[in-house]
């Protein structure tokens, strides 16, 4: 069976590992310019206290070169769907269409066995491959976050699923989905276009899932500990949800509504100097950092979860329902 | 002497249509059957039901006197192949021995490769690049090596010129001699079945008419010609299947007994094509002959 699946997928598996070769290469060179271009500051992980002129101007373009690489991890986000269109859709439909599932299913090879090992094959070679994708992105692209314009990853819609353990779940999900949907419609190309229709709109619906898992923490801040306004979604303190105001009445007002009570020339918004002054207390609703795990773990989980629904219903409709 | 096949009661329903209604039949092992019919009259959902591709909506079917299941003991049992030869377009030869070795524990692979050689077949040339014959060639050797007790073999003669399906007749029996397997073969052409074939099945529009062995089936019947005023002066007691008239002649196809039915009347044997041609020109009318009753 082993040697059937490789025979049969081959040349999908070798297309979508060389399109992740080159993504990750491309990943690795990123983080390597960067830390080439860093080595201009005395540290990796904290911007010195006063840094070189040729330390800023480091920053700057490291962060140039991170910022603009970003641009092109968006289309990250689309690798999985290579391996549910390409592994998945056709595994259950084009044997249905050519009729080779008559030769397949008359070898002396239960169809819940057929299907296990091809799955389970396809599977393994689909989350080690989001493995890797997770790792690289992770390694390569947010060890050095901290001293750079760049946002951290969690929260961040572009990275979040492609850091970590996420993909192994994305990449699994995605061939899931493409099997079964292949096995429903059973012609080939109607379910990869079907996936790739369905697939982003699962994508869509976990990333307007996402900051649901955990409910968020609020916390009432004063001049000593304020976070600047404004403040990145993404930063060390965590994913930031909403930022308000509260005035000495305990009316809620949003920054700019803060910054005309401040009435500082200088800036628009609310400042330490500006809430030292006028007793406004800053609000901030967030995620702290140190449940980006959590997160990770939710999201893998649930679309590890979802995989292995379908996996199960694949099985019952191919091995008792099938015509 | 078990059966290799036993139907009893089935049916297969697509949607609102039955395709296969109310089948009984039973099939001795060491058989070789002729599954005959006009096109679409459920002979493929037959084989399939048989070879455990499709699930019977009712009845029961058996294979060996067990019911038909995908474990692998019971698929090592059985061979297949099917209307289109459907092979991976890009396998070749070779490659689809090699599925075939790891696939079935019985797989007897010096055979395979023996008559790869002999058949001068390609080994490394995708199946997609081979003639319509070759594919059949290698679909069989591939449903043979495996060793089957019961080889299902649908329409494995249609879209083969004729020298094609020589050889591909000559490697079955060939291989029938050698293993005494039971063999299921439909056909619309039954010109090729004559000589081949001990057993007879005739499916028409969805029922079983037919099922039998051959000899006694010819046996069991005649076929008498005579002027056509003749037909309306048989006695009545004779049963009749079915009747033809062209121009002045009628030729009546009877089930033997003894009643004199007079000396207008030319009698001969039937041949296995005027027998099934009779039964299917009369679906309704027609009864099961010869030992159908199912067993147990």
């Amino acid at each position: 069976m082993f040697w059937l699946t490789w025979r049969q997928h081959r040349w999908q598996l070798i297309a979508v590992a060389a399109l992740v070769a080159v993504y990750c290469g491309y990943l690795l060179y990123t983080g390597f310019v960067v830390e080439q271009t860093l080595d201009a500051c005395p540290s990796r992980d904290t911007v010195p206290r006063n840094p070189t002129t040729s330390c800023i101007n480091a920053i700057n373009s490291a962060s140039e070169t991170v910022n603009s690489a970003r641009e092109v991890v968006i289309f990250g986000n689309l690798l999985p769907l290579a391996v549910g269109m390409f592994w998945g859709a056709p595994l259950i439909a084009r044997e249905l269409e050519q009729g080779t599932y008559r030769l397949a299913f008359t070898q002396s090879v239960s169809r819940r066995r057929w299907l296990a090992v091809k799955l389970g094959t396809l599977t393994a070679a689909a989350a080690i491959l989001g493995l890797i994708t997770g790792v690289v992105m992770t390694r390569a692209h947010s060890d050095f976050t901290p001293m750079l314009y760049a946002t951290e990853t969690f929260g961040d819609v572009r990275r979040f699923s492609q850091s970590g353990i996420v993909p192994t779940g994305t990449w699994t999900f995605a061939l899931l989905l493409g099997a079964s949907l292949g096995l429903l419609v059973r012609r080939s190309m109607v379910a990869v276009a079907l996936t790739l229709v369905a697939l982003p709109l699962v994508f869509v619906g976990l990333t307007m899932l996402r900051p649901h898992y955990l409910p968020p923490v609020e916390r009432t801040l004063g001049s000593t500990d304020m976070i600047p306004d404004p403040s990145p979604v993404t930063s060390p303190l965590g994913w930031l949800y909403q930022m308000s105001y509260l005035d000495t009445a305990g009316n809620e007002l949003d920054s700019q509504a803060a910054g005309e009570i401040c009435a500082d020339p200088a800036n628009t918004y609310p400042t330490v100097e500006c809430l030292r002054r006028t007793d406004l207390r800053q609000v901030i609703i967030y995620q702290p950092a140190d449940r980006y795990v959590w997160f990770q773990l939710a999201e893998t989980g649930l679309l590890l979860s979802a995989s292995a629904a379908l996996a199960v219903l694949t099985g019952r409709r191919i091995s008792r329902h099938l015509n | 002497m078990i059966n290799a096949v036993e139907a009893s009661g089935v049916g297969r329903r697509y949607g609102r249509i039955w395709a296969l209604r109310g089948c009984s039949v039973a099939l001795p092992e060491g058989q070789v059957a002729a599954l005959v019919g006009p096109n679409g009259a459920g002979k493929s959902t037959l084989l399939n039901l048989i070879a455990g591709l499709l699930r019977p909506s009712e009845g029961t079917l058996q294979r060996f006197g067990r019911p038909v299941s995908d474990r692998p003991e019971a698929l090592a049992r059985v061979g297949y192949m099917s209307q289109d030869t459907a092979l991976y377009p890009t396998f070749t030869a070779s490659e689809l021995l090699r599925m075939g070795a790891r696939l079935n524990p019985g797989w007897d692979d010096d055979w395979a490769r023996e008559r790869l050689t002999r058949l001068r077949l390609p080994a490394n040339v995708p199946a997609s690049n081979l003639s319509g014959g070759q594919r059949s060639q290698i679909a069989l050797v591939l449903a043979l090596a495996k060793r089957p007790r019961l080889l299902l073999l649908d329409e494995p003669l249609a879209s083969l010129d004729p020298l094609a399906r020589n050889d591909v007749m000559a490697l079955l029996m060939q291989a029938v001699a050698e293993t005494g397997m039971t063999v299921v073969l439909s056909s619309h052409i039954i010109s090729d079945l004559v000589e081949t074939c001990d057993w007879l099945v005739a499916i028409n529009q969805g029922r079983v008419q037919v099922s039998g062995n051959i000899d006694e089936l010819l046996d069991s019947h005649k076929l008498i010609t005579g002027p056509r005023e003749a037909v309306d002066t048989l006695p009545p007691r004779v049963s009749i299947v079915a009747q033809t008239i062209t121009g002045r002649q009628a030729s009546v196809l009877l089930r033997s007994g003894e009643h004199p039915i007079g000396p207008v009347w030319t009698v001969h044997r039937p041949t296995l094509d005027e027998l099934v041609l009779n039964y299917l020109r009369q679906p309704e009318a027609s009864v099961l002959p010869g030992p159908v009753a199912v067993a147990g």
